[in-house]
């Protein structure tokens, strides 16, 4: 037998005994029950994740982890943007982590999390183009283009977002049509906030359900 | 050329109809020197309230033979008393001793009346519902400039005449999301209309709503603004269904929200005779100048 089937069986052995524990109805013995339970599925856990990061494909996620992000703050930047997307969380960095040491902790939360096969699907993406755009210059193309922008969906509004923050000529005429108020003080970055904000009241309006 | 004949339509209540229509047909009359005739088709005789007095009022509410009824009592009934040279108010409003303030601006009233109309109009008629007001008003207004349809705010069977009537419509439009939403679905009902009456009139299918005027335009913050932009987002949306005129635009200045506009009915005037220096005088000034040249140079 081997070691992860012996640790499923105790796992599974261990979720029994938890079932049963109520008929002592003694809160001690729940509460160890538990915690016994717990341990087990942990265990469990870990020696699966561990056989995991051992496949083709967690090998192929490391070494293209590796080489997706440069090696300086730019990169460490954009690992925890990416750690975002593929986990629905930020992988928390300590004052400690090194660059390697924050993409192994990365490497194994993927791997802890059962998505090594969406985390590569993402890295392979090539990468969105814009679709919004600016070849007409008229008020209804601006609003127009204002609306596509609220009709995006994250990964793409993320794209347009950057576009737009470098972009503050093109920024300050959409918000010209938005009539929102564009000083020469303002964080392009709020701009573009509250240009996304219009824009999805827009789609919802005037877009969608009804066109 | 014969007369123009304008709707103004919306089966939302309060946007500004009866506002939109004797305010602007005020101004025609007089700045532009254009001959205009107000027909007045809502039951609830607003505009005629608007523009005569009480001493005017009287002989009207008494005898609805001389108002906009007596065209549909007529198709109903068989009979044939109406009159226009009758019914219609020359000159309004007129002053206490019965002089003219506008030459050029004639009403021809409504009445209550107008109410029976709507359970009457489909029973004992030899010719469809919808063709009364044509019917029995057409070869009268070949005199004047422009006609002015001032209708209540249903789409039952007095405004579809208008719709059958008119060449084109008028949309007044108060910027907000409900309103909104409202102008969309008439822009359906409009075409489901046109759809039935296609029969009897090969070009009914052409869009015929020509334009939007936004009334109560508060420049506070940008929550009228962005509603101004739905709609021209909408309106492009609806051009591209050939739902509305393809050369259909959002009239401007937009009407500004005036006190003295809302005031000016309580003294039966419209505001360019109450207070011409206000901004409801100044900006429906304007926008009378863009009403002529949209329905005469760009349609």
């Amino acid at each position: 037998m081997s070691l992860l089937e012996l640790s499923g069986r105790m796992a599974e052995t261990a979720a029994l005994l938890r079932e049963y524990a109520d008929r002592l109805d003694d809160a001690r013995f729940v509460m160890e029950a538990e915690r016994f339970t717990k341990a087990f599925g942990k265990f469990h856990q870990v020696l699966t994740g561990y056989k995991d990061g051992l496949t083709p494909q967690a090998n192929e996620l490391r070494a293209l982890l590796q080489s997706a992000f440069p090696r300086d703050n730019e990169g460490e930047a954009e690992l925890a943007k990416f750690s975002k997307k593929a986990l629905g969380k930020r992988t928390t960095k300590s004052k400690n982590d090194t660059y390697v040491s924050y993409l192994e902790k990365f490497f194994k939360s993927v791997v802890g999390a059962g998505k090594v096969d969406y985390a590569l699907l993402l890295l392979k993406r090539p990468p969105a183009q814009s679709v919004l755009d600016f070849t007409r210059e008229d008020e209804l193309s601006l609003l127009e283009q204002i609306r596509t922008l609220g009709a995006l969906k994250e990964d793409q509004l993320e794209v347009e977002v950057s576009r737009l923050v470098k972009d503050k000529k093109m920024l300050c005429k959409l918000a010209g049509a938005a009539r929102i108020k564009y000083k020469p003080t303002s964080k392009p970055e709020t701009v573009v906030k509250k240009l996304v904000e219009i824009g999805r009241r827009y789609y919802e309006n005037t877009g969608g359900l009804f066109s | 050329m014969g007369a123009k004949i304008i709707a103004f339509i919306n089966f939302k209540g309060g946007v500004g109809k009866t506002a939109n229509v004797v305010n602007l047909g005020a101004c025609l009359a007089k700045y532009h020197r254009k001959k205009v005739l107000i027909v007045d088709l809502d039951p609830q005789c607003n505009a005629t309230f608007w523009l005569l007095k009480r001493g005017q009022l009287s002989q009207r509410l008494d005898d609805p033979s001389i108002t906009a009824y007596q065209i549909f009592h007529d198709r109903i009934f068989g009979t044939k008393e109406f009159d226009f040279r009758e019914a219609v108010i020359r000159g309004v409003p007129l002053s206490n001793s019965g002089f003219s303030f506008i030459s050029l601006l004639d009403l021809l009233p409504s009445a209550i009346d107008m109410l029976d109309v709507e359970d009457q109009l489909h029973e004992n008629l030899k010719e469809p519902y919808f063709t009364c007001l044509n019917a029995g008003l057409r070869e009268c207004v070949d005199g004047y400039d422009y006609v002015l349809l001032d209708c209540p705010p249903n789409i039952y069977g007095i405004s579809k005449n208008a719709l059958y009537f008119a060449d084109y419509y008028v949309i007044p439009y108060l910027p907000d999301f409900l309103s909104l939403s409202g102008f969309r679905l008439f822009t359906k009902l409009v075409r489901r209309f046109q759809y039935q009456v296609s029969g009897f009139y090969k070009s009914s299918l052409n869009p015929r709503i020509a334009a939007v005027i936004i009334n109560r335009y508060r420049n506070i913050g940008n929550v009228y603004d962005h509603s101004i932009n739905e709609l021209k987002l909408e309106m492009k949306n609806l051009k591209t269904q050939k739902l509305i005129h393809e050369k259909a635009e959002i009239l401007t200045p937009y009407i500004r929200d005036c006190v003295r506009v809302a005031e000016c009915s309580n003294f039966h005037l419209p505001v360019c005779l109450y207070r011409e220096g206000s901004i409801g005088a100044q900006d429906y000034f304007e926008l009378s100048g863009h009403f002529i040249k949209h329905i005469e140079e760009n349609l």
